[in-house]
């Protein structure tokens, strides 16, 4: 759904590096992507490849212990993110960009009620346009889904299910109508059948507010079904984003193509899983060439040293690979 | 929701068998590691009156006669008479109580202030300058022992500096050395446990959440961060209150003040048994009392505890 | 930034070593190591002051004593009773602690709730009221001392212990020797404790600290050795009479204390960071 051609946010050539006694970990290397108001990007990749990390930087919520470097832009309606006073940024937080995290079994505060803690979010971050924070907080709670919000607001996190702790921390996100949510695995703590619940309220938030959502996963169904544009996370970096039907019906990047393929298909007769050979990288380790050459079968001896191209594929999307392919054009 | 005030009637159990416990425990240091008559009449008294006083007490009896004796004596406030000033000892723990409850509350408001106020700084700014000194205070704070700080501190401020008077209880600067050399270890303990105990809650997914909300950091800190500590804190601060109270008796001895503690040692020169026996009785109590209280206090503050999960 | 931190932790170690060291030479052979029979009294030396002050003396290094007594040598001898009644001490209410931890976490039930309740209780008695309560119905003798302190101290040992052992009971190395009839005593010794150890090893060390605090608290109050035995707070107490003339005959014995329970306790947190990979600092 593309309601406006300027991009609400524009990320470009982000840096997130920690100094370690083991050396370097480059955990978010030269990244860059788009979104538009409405649109709903999912950012796939393993454990370990950086999308946790990426998710605090855009948030800039990034230990500061060990950083040693934290660059590039964070263009967000205009404002470069990376410039801002802390102050500046924490009035962005929660009000124009909000995040819902992992665990939601950990993520609320044990000892105030659930009322309390929506509230606050708004005692804050006063919104004009929001005159009444209670019955804000009621008509959120009711959109994600809670039984007898009344009742719901005066309990404490411990009394609740997964599920509707989870409900309660992206109501929490919505309170101040951010422009921004980001949902940082949103559903992998949970049951299989609450996914499925999580994942179309997610998308009926984008549908009735608007808001443009980046979900971060490692599930490629989640991105299916929800997600506009994708992109994929290995070793730091973007090695392919693109729209999703292109990413699902023509992937360009060998890790992409991997990814798609050791995913079972119900329905086709496997003799055998299609995995993935070797480990994905140290961190620590990575050299110029490409991350992902080891692993990659149609890897040439140049892949292992020279940095890999960035080959645009249309406006915003590209994929990063050093060889040659039929389609797209060299970034030179 | 009723079933968690269960709870609350366990604690209380508790605490009466401990109040019962003590009163055994004290009842057989008196009657089966000493000799009662020699330990409760003063050394002058009379053949007779040692008689007396045996058949008093029931030593004739058996020993579990003899028990129920002393607990009723016990429930009914009669703790023996004091020989040195011919007084009924509870009166005399009851006069001199003030001052020591003065003394500790002023010591604990000390170590509270300086103890949690070190133990946030600390925490907030971990691996500072300002973190390892306060470490390197706090570890010599507990490595000291009390009486050395208060003559450290008296030399220093009373007959070098002249500021304070070396000793007795005479307005709030008479307080203020006592009250330091009191809270002074559990300044320590209070301020290394804060930082650790804050340290982690920092840690915590729920104060991460905190941060993401936008939240100022004063809010993180002395809301989402304290209110999740209290129960914790309080719990330490409790059992400091309560080894300030037992400390009491060496900080009075220094600074002459005039409560329980000091009438305990003069007791204990002077051969006063029955005043020794029965502060430590009434201490004891009170130390279950308070203990009770916090878990009262607890409960309130902290809605999972006694929940049955 | 790294290299700093190491030397000085090693500096920390060094000094921790030889003041430790020291302490237990000193604690063995003071007596024969001390320049003065500390118990001697020259009142024409009374209350002379350190070597660095005009009127001091190379003669007593530390000056003296209100009764001219040396105080280096106070100090030299008087370690043995803090050694003697902290180890014997810790030793003893390690030994009660530990069993009864053993047999209240393994046992559970009954036997464990009235151990809870008979802690609770102790707990509840503040120890220097007890201590005093103890010696004035027995006396003031060393024996006595370490025999209040060991039935006191014990809590801290059974509460760690059984909270251990309650965790190891449902082990399955645990569960198989029972399952084999193995007696219990042999489980709690063989299966049981050297998992343990390593938590007893630390409480018990930097239970040495306290227990030194302990014993010269109530030798300051004179219900410990008694004079002429030589104790570090009995020294202190001497002193305070005269801390508005002489600050050394009350400063020197309680930086000897300060001095050694610092390093005993920096030894404990020294041995609990090494062995238990959760505590962070």
């Amino acid at each position: 759904m593309k309601t406006a051609m300027t991009p609400l946010l524009s990320v470009s050539n982000l840096q997130t590096h920690f100094k370690t006694p083991h050396g370097i970990v480059q955990a978010v290397n030269d990244v860059s992507f788009q979104l538009k108001k409405g649109e709903i990007l999912g950012i796939v990749g393993e454990s370990g490849s950086g999308k946790s990390v990426l998710a605090q930087s855009l948030m800039r919520v990034v230990p500061e212990t060990n950083l040693c470097k934290a660059s590039g832009e964070i263009n967000f309606n205009g404002i470069d993110l990376m410039n801002l006073t802390p102050n500046q940024m924490r009035e962005i937080r929660g009000a124009s960009i909000s995040m819902v995290t992992q665990n939601p079994s950990t993520s609320l505060n044990p000892v105030f009620t659930v009322q309390e803690q929506l509230l606050e979010t708004l005692k804050f971050h006063p919104q004009d346009q929001i005159k009444n924070p209670r019955k804000r907080m009621l008509q959120l709670m009711t959109e994600v889904q809670l039984p007898n919000p009344e009742l719901v607001a005066k309990r404490y996190p411990f009394q609740l299910s997964g599920g509707m702790k989870q409900r309660i921390a992206i109501a929490m996100a919505l309170m101040c109508e951010p422009k921004l949510l980001i949902a940082d695995e949103p559903t992998t703590a949970l049951d299989v059948t609450i996914q499925a619940q999580l994942l179309e309220l997610i998308k009926s938030i984008r549908n009735t507010h608007g808001t443009s959502i980046i979900v971060i996963t490692h599930d490629l169904g989640v991105v299916a079904q929800l997600c506009d544009t994708v992109g994929v996370i290995y070793a730091g970096q973007l090695v392919e984003y693109n729209t999703v039907e292109e990413i699902f019906q023509n992937p360009r990047h060998p890790y992409t193509k991997a990814l798609l393929d050791s995913n079972p298909v119900f329905g086709n007769k496997q003799s055998s899983l299609k995995a993935m050979k070797g480990q994905p990288p140290q961190l620590t380790k990575l050299g110029a060439g490409c991350s992902f050459a080891d692993r990659c079968e149609q890897a040439l001896p140049l892949c292992h040293h020279t940095p890999t191209d960035l080959i645009r594929l249309g406006e915003f999307y590209y994929h990063r690979c050093s060889v040659p392919t039929l389609d797209g054009v060299a970034n030179l | 929701m009723t079933h968690r005030w269960r709870y609350l009637l366990e604690r209380l159990i508790q605490a009466a068998v401990c109040v019962w416990g003590v009163s055994v425990i004290i009842f057989s240091i008196t009657h089966f590691i000493g000799d009662p008559v020699q330990l409760l009449m003063p050394a002058e008294a009379s053949q007779a009156d040692r008689l007396a006083y045996q058949q008093s007490l029931g030593l004739d009896k058996s020993a579990f006669e003899r028990y129920i004796i002393f607990f009723t004596h016990l429930m009914h406030g009669d703790l023996g008479q004091s020989y040195r000033f011919n007084t009924p000892v509870l009166e005399l723990i009851w006069d001199k109580f003030p001052a020591t409850i003065e003394l500790a509350v002023a010591a604990i408001i000390f170590a509270i202030i300086v103890g949690v106020g070190s133990g946030i700084l600390c925490a907030i700014r971990p691996n500072t300058w300002w973190d390892h000194f306060f470490e390197w205070f706090s570890l010599s704070g507990m490595a000291a022992p009390t009486f050395w700080v208060g003559i450290m501190l008296i030399m220093l401020f009373s007959v070098e500096l002249r500021w304070l008077p070396t000793s007795g209880r005479s307005g709030m600067t008479s307080l203020v050395l006592p009250a330091i050399t009191l809270g002074w270890y559990s300044t320590a303990v209070i301020s290394r446990m804060t930082r650790s105990t804050l340290l982690e809650t920092l840690d915590t997914d729920f104060i991460k959440t905190s941060v993401l909300k936008g939240t100022p950091s004063h809010i993180i800190i002395f809301k989402h961060c304290m209110k999740f500590m209290l129960p914790t804190l309080l719990t330490i601060i409790s059992l400091q209150f309560v080894t300030l109270l037992a400390g009491a008796v060496i900080t009075e001895t220094i600074f002459s003040w005039p409560g329980i503690g000091r009438l305990l040692i003069q007791s204990a020169y002077g051969g006063d048994y029955p005043v020794v026996q029965g502060i430590t009785v009434v201490c004891s109590i009170i130390f279950v009392v308070i203990q009770f209280s916090v878990d009262v206090a607890q409960f309130f503050l902290d809605p999972r505890i006694g929940q049955r999960q | 930034m790294t290299l700093k931190n190491l030397n000085l932790t090693q500096l920390k170690i060094q000094i921790t070593w030889f003041v430790l060291m020291t302490f237990v030479t000193l604690g063995l052979f003071g007596t024969w190591l001390a320049p003065y029979d500390p118990t001697h009294q020259d009142l024409s030396q009374s209350l002379a002051p350190p070597f660095w002050h005009s009127g001091g003396s190379p003669a007593h290094l530390l000056g003296t004593a209100p009764l001219g007594q040396d105080i280096l040598s106070g100090i030299m001898v008087g370690a043995q009773v803090s050694l003697l009644v902290s180890l014997c001490a810790v030793a003893l209410s390690g030994l009660v602690g530990v069993v009864i931890g053993l047999i209240a976490g393994y046992l559970g039930g009954r036997v464990d709730t009235v151990c809870m309740r008979l802690a609770d209780i102790q707990l509840s008695i503040p120890f220097i009221l007890l201590a005093i309560v103890m010696i004035g119905a027995m006396g003031p003798k060393l024996s006595n001392v370490i025999f209040v302190i060991a039935v006191t101290n014990w809590v801290t040992y059974a509460k760690v212990v059984r909270t251990e052992t309650m965790r190891l009971r449902e082990r399955d190395f645990v569960k198989s020797a029972r399952v084999s009839a193995t007696p219990i005593g042999l489980i709690l010794f063989k299966h049981i404790l050297p998992n343990v150890i390593n938590s007893i090893i630390v409480i018990a060390t930097l239970d040495i600290g306290k227990v030194i605090i302990f014993e010269s608290g109530l030798s300051f109050l004179g219900l410990s050795v008694q004079p002429p035995t030589p104790s570090w707070g009995a020294m202190l107490a001497d002193g305070r009479k005269y801390i508005s003339i002489a600050y050394w005959p009350s400063m020197f014995p309680g930086i000897a204390i300060f001095v050694v329970v610092l390093s005993v306790n920096f030894l404990g947190n020294f041995l609990r960071t090494q062995w238990d990979p959760q505590s962070k600092k």
